[in-house]
């Protein structure tokens, strides 16, 4: 599926979506979407429990993905791992425990607000010294080739303008060998006419 | 948009759509798990094995010529290094 956008129209989205999670960074998930998230969510989509056991309720709550990433495979100790709009932290938290120590991840998220949401979490879990978060784009990645045995993803491509340029800046920052684990939302129905308009519906 | 597609596109092996994972943002989108991997280069070891039936043939040459025999191990080693010599091998 092409767009052809107009600059303009790329412009709003990318504001749009930095507007959008910058209040739901504010004000909690629950203000912005339809769909079970938080705690609940991240029972629904089967985490680990002994994973989050020790994750207070305010760090689960401020999930909001569309599905578990390490459904589709573990993280293995030691690997360095990347979550690619990671929001509030939550799967990077997630992934920190599954490297260990001698592991590493970092979350990238290009909401500042959400950036500094997910180091509000991580401080909540000072037993995790092996995470950091910073801002940036995934079309754009500030990362050296290869550098990563995994990328995450939990409901961040579909929000990429140029998702080929995204997906092409993963390549070139996983490792030979390395695995891309992605959640993301699919069209599983048309959109009727009225609701298909580009700019109001990318984020929606 | 078909990550799928892309994937191939971009040289990553083993893409697949994995399920849905029942998060229905809307009547009309759902999550949906992918995998994909990014190639291993193939690396010194991989020829290595891919070629370890010459590689042992050799291996056994080499033994059987600079084993005992008629000319003692010194005069075969000068030879050799004679011959490498003569045929300019880089060291």
């Amino acid at each position: 599926m092409t767009l052809d956008l107009t600059e303009q129209e790329m412009a709003l989205i990318r504001q749009g979506i930095k507007d959008k999670y910058t209040q739901v960074a504010a004000a909690g998930s629950g203000c912005c979407f339809q769909y079970p998230i938080g705690e609940e969510g991240m029972r629904l989509q089967g985490y680990l429990k002994d994973l989050i056991q020790d994750f207070p309720k305010t760090v689960l709550d401020s999930f909001c993905g569309v599905g578990n990433p390490f459904s589709l495979g573990p993280v293995r100790e030691g690997e360095a791992v990347l979550d690619i709009g990671c929001g509030a932290g939550v799967d990077a938290l997630v992934a920190a425990k599954m490297t260990g120590p001698k592991g590493r991840v970092v979350g990238l998220d290009v909401t500042a607000e959400m950036v500094q949401r997910a180091r509000a979490n991580l401080f909540r879990l000072p037993s995790l010294t092996n995470v950091s978060f910073q801002v940036g784009d995934a079309e754009s990645l500030p990362f050296p080739d290869d550098e990563f045995e995994v990328i995450i993803s939990n409901g961040a491509y579909n929000l990429a303008l140029n998702k080929e340029k995204a997906l092409k800046e993963a390549y070139r920052v996983l490792k030979p060998g390395g695995r891309l684990m992605i959640a993301d939302m699919v069209l599983v129905a048309a959109l009727p006419p009225e609701q298909a308009g580009k700019v109001a519906n990318w984020y929606q | 948009m078909d990550f799928l597609a892309l994937f191939r596109k971009i040289g990553f092996k083993s893409a697949k759509f994995v399920k849905l994972t029942g998060f229905k943002s809307s009547p009309y989108t759902e999550g949906a798990l992918f995998y994909a991997e990014k190639p291993r280069v193939v690396q010194e070891k991989d020829v290595v094995r891919s070629q370890e039936d010459a590689l042992k043939a050799y291996a056994e040459f080499h033994g059987l010529t600079f084993g005992p025999g008629v000319l003692d191990l010194k005069t075969k080693y000068l030879i050799a290094l004679g011959a490498s010599l003569a045929a300019g091998c880089d060291p």
